[in-house]
């Protein structure tokens, strides 16, 4: 009985940790190269009754037992990196990636993050930051005189100097894709950092080794799909539901064999 | 012999033989042992409750067996209360629906068969939960470390684009690299849930592949736990435990009226 009740309430656990997952997803809807994650349950261990194969009380083999599993238990969170629309911006230094690379940043603790939220900004030293000022990785400098910068599809940054004809070429973005994204830790901040699940970053210039172009003047939108959402917290929530009424009924069980002593 | 009080505790250690003098007893003994059944009863469908976003979660039913009063004299040196009612489980194989993730790595099995696994002791593995990753060797794995198995053993994709067509076929950046075959054995009872939404596939069985069955990129088996099929079986059982509950009762009432109404004089 107590079982049961310890079962239910893993099965309750569960669906508020998805319900706590659908309520990030939904608050990071239009939050720039926001990828969605989704939380994976598998069944919790088996207690064996009677195991099949066994001989039953008249002497004959059990074909099948009698294993009475302990509930279920979060497996994984599985960051899913579908591609989120485009919106365009006229902003020459918002840039989406269309393909699987990511965009790398210089975390301030020395480390390198990875976003794919390509909002960037030119620092007081002209510099290319992102929008919490963290420099791009390789830095690229725009000189204090250029008067309209280009992003090519493979990453080279040119700018217009005044009183020059030809573009001046500042500074070539390199992207960094991993064997296994979905291993990626978030945090926060829109930036990833691998982990020992993600693999090594294999970084090159974009449109080289399936990393993917650079659009210029677009921002890539979360891929949060609000429906999609919605409809996996109605689920929850009456999972979570159906979950209390198991413990209720084994709950009113343990009282009726209280009752029958009276 | 108590009467009530230490009724269940006596079943729970059934080792007493139930004897002619007690036939009054015996009947709160069948009440009683009609009580446990419900209670595993209600053990399994909570685990299939709380499973119902497992995905490739197999829901598993329990039958309760009356045993005939010739079977258990057949039973040597057990008394013959002694498990009136023999619990057996089974597990449902029957398809869940398909969900649609988008995720290139998530796999759902249309048809008959498992994805087959290699557990970190070397052992076989089968489970429906397609939620598959690259680990960081370069190989397709499932949560928790076992790798998936293709016809040419664990299949290593590296960092490439992974397409997964209908029939199988592993396609890595546009080669074919290896097959997933779906596995079954003969005989489905013999599959033990280990957890971890796995299959234990018994040592020395043959894998049957089944080449009718087709994969699907893309999508996740959702759990075959039916929540409304749930719902009626946790009050039907709730009943029948209440209803040998109301049995027992009734019969600790007449004893009672035996014992201390019976014969009194005036």
């Amino acid at each position: 009985m107590i079982k049961a009740m310890r079962t239910a309430a893993s099965g309750m656990i569960a669906q508020q940790m998805k319900v706590d997952n659908i309520a990030n997803n939904l608050a990071n809807v239009s939050t720039t190269g926001f990828k969605r994650s989704a939380i994976e349950f598998q069944d919790v261990l088996y207690q064996n009754v009677r195991r099949a194969g066994s001989a039953s009380a008249v002497g004959a083999e059990v074909p099948t037992g009698l294993a009475v599993g302990y509930g279920t238990r979060a497996a994984a969170t599985v960051r899913q990196f579908s591609e989120g629309n485009l919106m365009p911006t006229g902003n020459p230094l918002d840039m989406a990636i269309t393909g699987d690379g990511f965009f790398q940043i210089q975390h301030p603790d020395g480390t390198t993050a990875y976003t794919r939220d390509g909002t960037f900004n030119i620092s007081a030293d002209g510099r290319v930051v992102n929008s919490d000022g963290f420099f791009m990785l390789p830095e690229i400098t725009i000189p204090e005189d250029a008067t309209s910068i280009s992003v090519g599809a493979d990453g080279v940054v040119q700018v217009m100097v005044f009183g020059e004809q030809e573009p001046t070429e500042v500074g070539q973005i390199e992207l960094a894709r991993f064997i296994n994204p979905a291993g990626l830790m978030a945090v926060g901040r829109n930036l990833l950092v691998p982990t020992g699940a993600s693999g090594e970053p294999i970084t090159d210039i974009p449109t080289q080794s399936g990393l993917g172009q650079i659009d210029q003047g677009y921002l890539e939108m979360s891929n949060v799909k609000v429906v999609d959402e919605m409809v996996n917290m109605i689920v929850a929530q009456r999972a979570y539901e159906m979950n209390s009424k198991a413990i209720q009924t084994a709950d009113d069980m343990a009282a009726i064999a209280n009752n029958l002593k009276r | 012999m108590q009467l009530v009080g230490g009724t269940i505790l006596l079943l729970a250690q059934p080792v007493l033989k139930a004897s002619a003098e007690d036939t009054v007893i015996k009947g709160i003994y069948t009440s009683a042992s009609g009580m446990l059944p419900r209670i595993k009863k209600q053990e399994l469908t909570a685990h299939n409750i709380s499973n119902v976003s497992t995905p490739g979660y197999k829901r598993d039913a329990l039958f309760t067996k009356e045993l005939t009063r010739a079977e258990s004299r057949l039973a040597p040196k057990k008394s013959d209360w002694e498990e009136p009612m023999v619990n057996e489980d089974y597990t449902d194989y029957t398809p869940g629906i398909f969900d649609k993730t988008d995720n290139p790595l998530d796999l759902a099995i249309d048809g008959d068969g498992f994805f087959t696994l290699e557990l970190p002791d070397g052992t076989r593995a089968f489970t429906r939960a397609g939620t598959f990753t690259v680990n960081q060797d370069g190989f397709l794995a499932f949560p928790g470390g076992p790798l998936l198995l293709g016809e040419g053993g664990p299949i290593e994709v590296g960092s490439g684009k992974v397409t997964i067509s209908q029939s199988g076929k592993v396609d890595v950046d546009g080669f074919e690299f290896d097959r997933i075959v779906p596995m079954t054995v003969s005989d489905l009872t013999r599959l033990e849930k280990i957890g971890n939404s796995l299959f234990a596939v018994p040592e020395g069985s043959e894998l049957i592949p089944v080449t009718k069955s087709t994969i699907r990129q893309g999508y996740l088996e959702a759990s075959n736990v039916d929540i409304v099929r749930e719902m009626i079986d946790m009050i039907i059982s709730f009943r029948n435990y209440e209803a040998n509950a109301r049995a027992l009762q009734a019969q600790d009432q007449s004893l009672e009226h035996l014992f201390n109404r019976v014969g009194r004089q005036g």
